[in-house]
């Protein structure tokens, strides 16, 4: 069949009329404009136009390929975009589950911890656990015999051995192994031989120490009251520091914070003793330092609202799992 | 110790609204104000440096120096006082430098204590018992001195304080038997027959009681470190070790006397009676004295104070300034430098009336660097954190490092692993209708080697049960080793898989160990079925131990030129044995430099079931070609596989399966 140049454009026209699916579209294209579609016959047919007609019968024909595939093109856009409409996502699709851990809360609250001390330029330290009566006692100023004694049930092993009741011998570790000045933080675990609903035999402390030339009492005062409103993320919690008595440290003091209408004990500070200091080679007419020791156990209750001691150490996935969305950095 | 309020007030005006924290201020921590009747029950915790507080009087005395006032001082009867041993053969001054006594005649025990005191020693949990112990107490609660009562009439001849010269026993009026041995201080008589653990605790057998017609009164010194030796050999604390320990002022010994004396006169009728005294010279009763430093207030606390006001406080507690000395007083045991000094003057100025300053140079820090523990968390991993002591551990005996005084058998045991406490939290969760159980801990191992002791910080992590708890049926799997492989790849991404020769925890043929540039640094797969069972735990268990000190940094790294031409993947298959060490083989194909070869992996493993050949598997092995400057051609392609081909038949004689 010989369809006439002139009709082409109106039949596209009614043809794309009815098409809505991409693959006809593609179909009409090359029905139209494909390397044996009419289009492409028109243009084969040129060389039996009497010449001097040729020139403007070709450029009828070029003038009508541009119209054509305009056409279909504007056709590809327009069935593109009501394809685009037409997607429909299923909202309510249940998420695909990725099954997060937990940093254990106690882990979470030593990094929250260290975190506000690496920003007063406190550095990490670890010290050993299974300590001598040197480090523990002695070289802490508490002597054989000494009633500061009974402020700590010791497990002992078979000699000299035991484990360490307090991050305080870290201290001594510190100062052996660095010179002053000296900003030091030391996580771990410590052991009382104690347990009932309010000790565990294991639980952690935090220990930090400050040694320089010019370290007082109320540098101490600052650093903790500084560190107690970014723990609690709250500049209007009330803080009190009382005396208190700890052998290696002189002045001591004990801090307090005001929770639910109490004043409740949250760690126990002093300017490090002379005789620690002598202890350890370093000149207390020299220098002087600050130092504070809190149990983990005791903020992470009160950060997390925590009861019972006991949860720590059960690992109870239910109690675990809770912590799932907490991530420290 | 719990105190009548009542009581403190006779000393000193006590505020009902504001004691609590007056005390609180000076340390002297309230633990508790309860009301009773027309008075209050002070209960207040003393620090162990604070024995001259364990009395109405001393902490009268302390609040009086906060307060700015003078204390009452309770009535006594003026008697006389001289030097005299009779009674006595013996004291040894290394035990006791002070002792002081009085005898009593023809008492009449049938009288009854005087209420108000009752009352009191009731109020501070003091049981009464007849009015000689009553009194005794009552005085002890009062001025802080402990005194003791003797029946003189069950005294074989004299009393001595001395070391014991052979192993002795006695029963103590609490009805305890006490072994004394040979070399211990004790109080005796003629026949060696015990009255005393001096300071501690009197026999039974010269205990007043209602019989008793004579006493002997003792009121002594005897020093701090003998007591508390005395007390912790024996086992036994007493009111009086308590106070005695922490340290009696060695100067109140006759004033206890003549109180008690006051006391006891009003109602009973007492004889003449006199003070008899034994003094030794001892470095303990020496009176304490330092040359005063003003600058160290400074230094210490940070604040200016003015000399004349750190001097007035320092009076009000007794110190006196003598030239450029300070002396202190012979009830404050726990002064001996300016540093104790700084702290009597803060805690009476008030530590919150000290000022808050920065401190200087604050050099923020880059905080410890956690990647790892957050990697286990986001691969699904929950930390836990178990007790270090431990039941029992599987390794050998001579390693362990058990507890001389363990809270009980199951915490008795140093750990050498985390795997048993990690089993113990899957055992308590699948008891809990947990099926998917998948955790993590980071923590000490302990072991004693050659005399040594070695705390090695270890990573564990064990998985149990279904791999996702939550998801459809139809997508559920157990955890498998590919999990654990995967785990750990994420975790050291140059770890290398080595045969597991040996393992406590581990099932040896169902565990690889884990290395990193060569180096052992862990082990990881199935635990040990005999392990389980210890547990009571049915099903598998993957699990992982790595040596976190071992793990090094993979941070240095060159970059390598990225190729711009295509790369070509090629697969081969192999026949091959369970038995053979294919992860070995990957990993010296990998490190032979193959031309255009990039890497070499396991794609596959099939096990053909059907012919029961469990053993033998097909081993799809994707090899992946690409070169820095051209694409590869089908010539080039071939060649190299050929290449590698030709070593696997040759060198590792495994078959390749025809395509």
């Amino acid at each position: 069949m010989k369809i006439n140049h002139t009709d082409l454009e109106a039949l596209l026209k009614q043809d794309l009329e009815t098409c809505n699916k991409e693959h006809d579209l593609q179909q009409i294209k090359s029905r139209y404009l494909g390397k044996k579609g009419h289009l492409t016959n028109l243009f084969s047919s040129l060389k039996d136009i009497p010449s001097e007609n040729r020139k403007s019968y070709g450029s009828e024909l070029n003038n009508l390929k541009q119209i054509l595939t305009k056409l279909i093109n504007s056709k590809f856009e327009e069935l593109d975009n009501n394809k685009e409409k037409s997607k429909r996502l299923d909202l309510d699709v249940p998420a695909r589950h990725h099954q997060f851990g937990s940093h254990h809360p106690i882990s979470l609250v030593i990094r929250r911890i260290e975190k506000i001390f690496s920003g007063f330029g406190f550095e990490t330290h670890d010290g050993p656990e299974i300590e001598t009566e040197h480090y523990n006692f002695k070289s802490l100023n508490i002597p054989d015999n000494h009633p500061a004694r009974d402020m700590h049930d010791t497990f002992y092993f078979d000699s000299d051995l035991l484990l360490r009741t307090h991050t305080s011998s870290v201290q001594i570790h510190a100062m052996e192994h660095m010179s002053a000045p000296l900003r030091v933080l030391a996580p771990g675990r410590v052991y009382r031989c104690d347990s009932d609903p309010t000790h565990s035999p294991m639980f952690h402390q935090i220990e930090g120490l400050c040694v320089d030339t010019d370290i007082s009492f109320s540098n101490l005062k600052w650093l903790l009251n500084d560190f107690i409103y970014k723990f609690f993320q709250s500049k209007k919690i009330k803080t009190r520091f009382r005396p208190s008595y700890f052998p290696f440290t002189e002045p001591s003091a004990e801090m307090d914070i005001m929770f639910n209408g109490k004043w409740l004990e949250v760690l126990g500070c002093g300017m490090v003793h002379p005789n620690v200091l002598k202890n350890v080679n370093i000149d207390p007419k020299k220098y002087s330092g600050l130092a504070f020791g809190l149990g983990i156990e005791r903020f992470a209750m009160l950060a997390y609202q925590i009861k019972d001691l006991r949860v720590f150490f059960e690992n109870d996935i239910n109690f675990l799992e809770q912590f799932e969305s907490l991530r420290e950095s | 110790m719990k105190i009548s309020k009542n009581w403190l007030s006779e000393f000193i005006t006590v505020n009902n609204r504001n004691i609590e924290e007056e005390l609180t201020q000076i340390g002297l921590e309230v633990d508790k104000v309860n009301k009773v009747k027309n008075d209050y029950v002070i209960d207040i915790e003393f620090t162990p440096n604070r024995g001259d507080c364990l009395s109405a009087l001393g902490t009268s005395r302390d609040l009086a120096a906060l307060k700015n006032k003078k204390i009452n001082l309770p009535q006594i009867t003026k008697i006389g006082c001289h030097k005299s041993n009779n009674n006595f053969r013996k004291i040894s001054p290394d035990i006791c430098p002070e002792y002081r006594f009085m005898l009593l005649n023809d008492v009449d025990l049938k009288v009854n204590t005087p209420k108000f005191i009752k009352d009191r020693l009731i109020k501070s949990d003091i049981a009464t018992v007849n009015i000689i112990v009553d009194i005794s107490n009552y005085v002890m609660m009062e001025v802080g001195q402990p005194t003791h009562a003797f029946d003189v009439d069950k005294i074989n001849g004299k009393l001595s304080i001395i070391k014991s010269k052979r192993d002795l026993t006695f029963v103590g009026i609490n009805n305890k038997k006490y072994d004394i041995s040979k070399g211990t201080p004790v109080i005796v008589d003629d026949n060696e027959c015990v009255h005393a653990i001096p300071g501690v605790i009197g026999s039974k057998n010269s205990m007043v009681d209602s019989d008793t017609k004579n006493i002997l009164f003792e009121s002594a010194f005897f020093i701090p470190d003998t007591v508390r030796a005395l007390s912790t050999k024996h086992r036994v604390q007493t009111d009086s070790s308590y106070r005695f320990e922490r340290g009696v002022d060695y100067k109140l010994q006759e004033f206890a006397l003549s109180r008690i004396h006051f006391l006891l006169n009003s109602s009973l009728t007492l004889g003449k009676c006199i003070i008899n005294k034994l003094s030794f010279k001892s470095p303990h009763t020496r009176t304490k004295s330092f040359k005063f430093d003003y600058k160290l207030f400074k230094r210490i606390l940070g604040i200016e104070l003015k000399l004349s006001k750190i001097k007035s406080i320092l009076s009000k507690l007794g110190f006196i300034f003598k030239s450029d000395k300070v002396i202190v007083p012979s009830y404050r045991f726990d002064i001996s430098t300016n540093y104790d000094l700084v702290e009597e003057v803060c805690r009476i100025i008030g530590y919150d009336k000290i000022p808050e300053s920065p401190l200087s140079d604050m050099t923020s820090l880059v905080s410890k660097k956690y990647t790892f523990y957050d990697r286990l968390v986001t691969l699904g991993y929950k930390e836990v954190i178990n007790f270090t002591f431990i039941a029992k551990n599987y390794s050998s005996d001579i390693k362990q490092l058990k507890l001389k005084n363990p809270i009980s058998k199951d915490k008795s045991v140093m750990r050498d692993s985390l795997i048993p406490g990690l089993l113990k939290n899957i055992k308590y969760n699948h008891n809990r209708q947990h099926k998917s159980i998948q955790l993590y801990e980071s923590g000490k191992v302990y072991a004693r080697l050659k005399r040594k002791i070695h705390e090695t910080n270890l990573i564990g992590g064990v998985l149990f049960g279904i791999k996702s708890g939550t998801d459809l049926v139809s997508n559920q799997y157990n955890f498998g080793l590919d999990d654990l492989k995967s785990h750990i790849f994420s975790l050291i991404p140059n770890a290398t898989f080595n045969i597991n020769n040996e393992s406590i925890y581990f099932d040896k043929t169902n565990s690889l160990k884990i290395e990193q540039n060569n180096t052992a640094i862990g082990e990881c797969g199935l635990i040990e079925s005999s392990c389980l069972k210890e547990f009571d735990i049915k099903g598998e268990v993957y699990a992982f131990e790595i040596c976190e000190d071992m793990l090094s940094d993979t941070n240095h790294l060159t970059y390598e030129n990225i190729s711009q031409f295509p790369a070509v993947y090629k697969d081969i298959t192999l026949i091959t044995n369970i038995n053979d060490d294919l992860s070995n083989i990957i990993r010296e194909l990998n490190n032979n430099s193959y031309k255009y070869m990039k890497n070499i992996r396991i794609k596959d493993i099939f096990i053909n079931e059907d012919k029961l050949q469990l053993n033998n598997r097909n081993v799809t092995l994707e090899i992946c070609l690409q070169s820095m400057d051209s694409t590869l051609n089908d010539e080039n392609i071939s060649k190299s596989i050929q290449r590698i081909i030709t070593d696997i038949q040759k060198v590792y004689k495994l078959k390749i399966q025809e395509a």
